[in-house]
């Protein structure tokens, strides 16, 4: 159970007025309608409206354009640093649309304050992270803002990558029949970050399991080619924020067994301390896919025969349907597994 | 709690318009922002049954023990037993059964409910949370009803003594009094919440925040009440799924999927929950 605190002091005289809250940064419902009734009807267009994870846009050869933020809170935490957040969240929103990563800018808003020892940490941390998933930082920028302006660092990332040839995937290809797979546990970068927080500090051998889907992907592709139906990497709203999405997006219903579900005994232990649900933790180095059923095996050796943090299994299957997402749950019952709705645990990447 | 809504705001809306309000996950972690924000002062919202009480009462404990001096707590507990007397003492509900709340009995004991036997005179079975203590629970209560007996029975033995936990109960009762509680759908209960005791009224968060005036009404057309007493289902109300969604709650039923309204919306049948 999660109490509540005051800290009395200046408090805004409430109005009206429509501002922000942190339920906005869900990355569920609130974020969605955000976008969609603020943001799109401003800056849309057909790129932008399509909603992927990066978008295709006009060139030589077929590119993928995305950019994300990075805002979390500690700035390092066991497993990584903001930094290589910075390049996998990037990395990972190219790689899950079939695209090899290639060139990359970053934008830093420093804090007046930040010791150098930690921007030199993260900055060596980014670099690793960057030469491992094969993406150039080709273009950079730095601002510094007074005390209390940022919190310690912020982060922009913005990704270019080419696809590789013949890849399709959307959600239009999800089909009745078709299985997901995970490729590994979820939950370990919420457990991780949750950990090392003010207010929440616990003891915990989770570790974040931020890294890169490339070359994972590419290999996957290489491999199975268009048996990969769709894919998408299941950060801030989860797994389950991401699985109600595809089901909602495609019109297929989504059928997770909670048994077949990977989910590490530590981070098994913390969730049930914590009252979490670990299909609503964020994963920094996981990816979800929709899968033609005959093609699951390779997919799984495959997996299984790349570096990395990955403990792949078959969790569910598309079925006909409404375009619902449910659990069978271990007790033989069915849940209706929604979005992400509101957020206690705000700033996780 | 953060998304609770009453008198037509939320702690959400006030954090969002200047109010320093932190998720913390029991007492201990706010006297620890108490001790390490000494300038301020910590108000921690005190929500809960007789299982969250004891925590609080510990950190009172420390609190007093090691003085420090701005950490307050504003009291709105609530104690199960009196609840369910004011429940049947507002008329017949038709009901067959009772599933008591197995956390609540590992503290006040199984003999705390024994009331239960003689009004309203049903089955009544105290029940864990883990699926297989409900099944449990669910079958003992069917043996019950099928049998006519009217007594209170103890499914959750591993957890629940006859008697409860008389260590936490004493901790409670050190620092806090029985005190007449206001209840969303029964009305100001007697007896039903704990104050804080005269000699710690200096930790009261009351007077700080000048929480007077009248307590907000529910919103119009809102039937939380009446929901929550069982008088009718969440589908009855007329807010429910058009003006009332788990989105964008109007009453408490439809905030946390624990709510009886959320629950309905999600489990309805045909669709219209994904619109």
């Amino acid at each position: 159970m999660l109490h509540i605190t005051f800290i009395a002091g200046e408090v805004g005289h409430m109005n009206d007025e429509r501002v922000v809250e942190l339920v906005h940064g869900d990355g569920g419902g609130a974020t969605g309608a955000l976008i969609e009734e603020v943001f799109l009807p401003r800056i849309g267009n057909d790129s932008l409206d399509a909603g992927e994870d990066a978008a295709a846009i006009a060139g030589g050869e077929d590119l993928r354009f995305t950019t994300d933020s990075f805002v979390v809170s500690p700035l390092e935490f066991p497993g990584g640093n903001i930094g290589d957040l910075a390049i996998h969240g990037t990395v990972n929103d190219l790689a899950v649309t079939g695209a090899r990563p290639k060139w990359l800018s970053a934008g830093f808003i420093l804090e007046e304050g930040l010791p150098f020892s930690v921007l030199e940490r993260v900055l060596d941390t980014m670099g690793r992270a960057a030469r491992r998933a094969g993406i150039r930082v080709v273009a950079a920028d730095t601002k510094v803002v007074g005390r209390g302006a940022a919190d310690g660092m912020f982060i922009n990332t913005a990704g270019v990558g080419t696809v590789l040839p013949g890849v399709r995937m959307g959600f239009d290809r999800i089909a009745p029949g078709d299985v997901i797979v995970v490729t590994g546990s979820v939950g370990a970068h919420g457990i991780a970050v949750l950990s090392h927080r003010a207010g929440f500090s616990f003891e915990t051998p989770v570790e974040s399991d931020s890294a890169p889907l490339w070359p994972l992907v590419g290999r996957l592709l290489e491999g199975v080619g268009s048996g990969l139906r769709f894919m998408r990497d299941p950060t801030r709203g989860g797994l389950a924020t991401v699985l109600s999405e595809m089901a909602r997006a495609s019109g297929v219903d989504i059928v997770l067994e909670e048994e077949a579900l990977p989910i590490d005994d530590a981070i098994d232990g913390a969730t049930r301390m914590l009252g979490l649900d670990p299909l609503y933790l964020a994963c920094e180095g996981q990816a979800v896919m929709v899968v033609d059923a005959s093609r699951a095996p390779r997919v799984l050796d495959i997996i299984r025969s790349t570096e990395g943090p990955w403990d792949p299994a078959i969790i569910g299957r598309a079925s006909a349907g409404e375009g619902r997402a449910f659990m069978s749950t271990a007790m033989g019952g069915t849940r209706v597994i929604e979005r992400r709705r509101g957020d206690p645990l705000p700033r996780i990447c | 709690m953060l998304r609770v809504p009453a008198g037509g705001r939320t702690l959400a809306d006030a954090r969002a318009h200047g109010a320093d309000v932190r998720v913390v996950y029991g007492p201990a972690d706010a006297l620890a922002i108490a001790r390490s924000e000494p300038d301020r002062f910590v108000v921690f919202l005190g929500v809960g049954f007789e299982t969250t009480a004891p925590a609080l009462a510990l950190a009172l404990r420390e609190v007093e023990a090691s003085r420090v001096d701005n950490f307050f707590v504003f009291s709105l507990q609530k104690t199960v037993p009196e609840a369910l007397g004011a429940l049947f003492a507002g008329g017949a509900l038709g009901l067959d059964g009772l599933i008591l709340p197995g956390h609540v009995a590992t503290i006040i004991g199984r003999v705390a409910f024994d009331f239960l036997a003689r009004s309203p005179g049903i089955p009544a079975v105290i029940t864990g949370f883990e699926p297989l203590d409900l099944l449990h629970g669910l079958d003992t209560l069917v043996g019950e009803i099928e049998g006519a007996r009217t007594r209170v029975v103890n499914a959750y033995p591993r957890a629940v003594r006859e008697r409860g936990n008389a260590t936490a109960r004493s901790l409670v009762a050190e620092y806090f009094h029985a005190t007449d509680a206001r209840w969303r759908g029964l009305g100001a209960v007697p007896e039903s919440g704990l104050s804080l005791r005269a000699e710690y009224r200096h930790r009261d968060a009351e007077p700080l925040i000048s929480a007077d005036g009248p307590w907000p009404e529910d919103p119009p057309g809102c039937d939380c009440a009446a929901v929550l007493t069982g008088r009718i289902l969440p589908t009855e109300c007329t807010l429910f799924g058009d003006f009332c969604t788990p989105e964008d709650p109007v009453g408490p039923c439809m905030v946390s999927s624990e709510g009886a309204c959320a629950a309905h919306y999600l489990y309805r049948r045909g669709g219209r929950a994904h619109e």
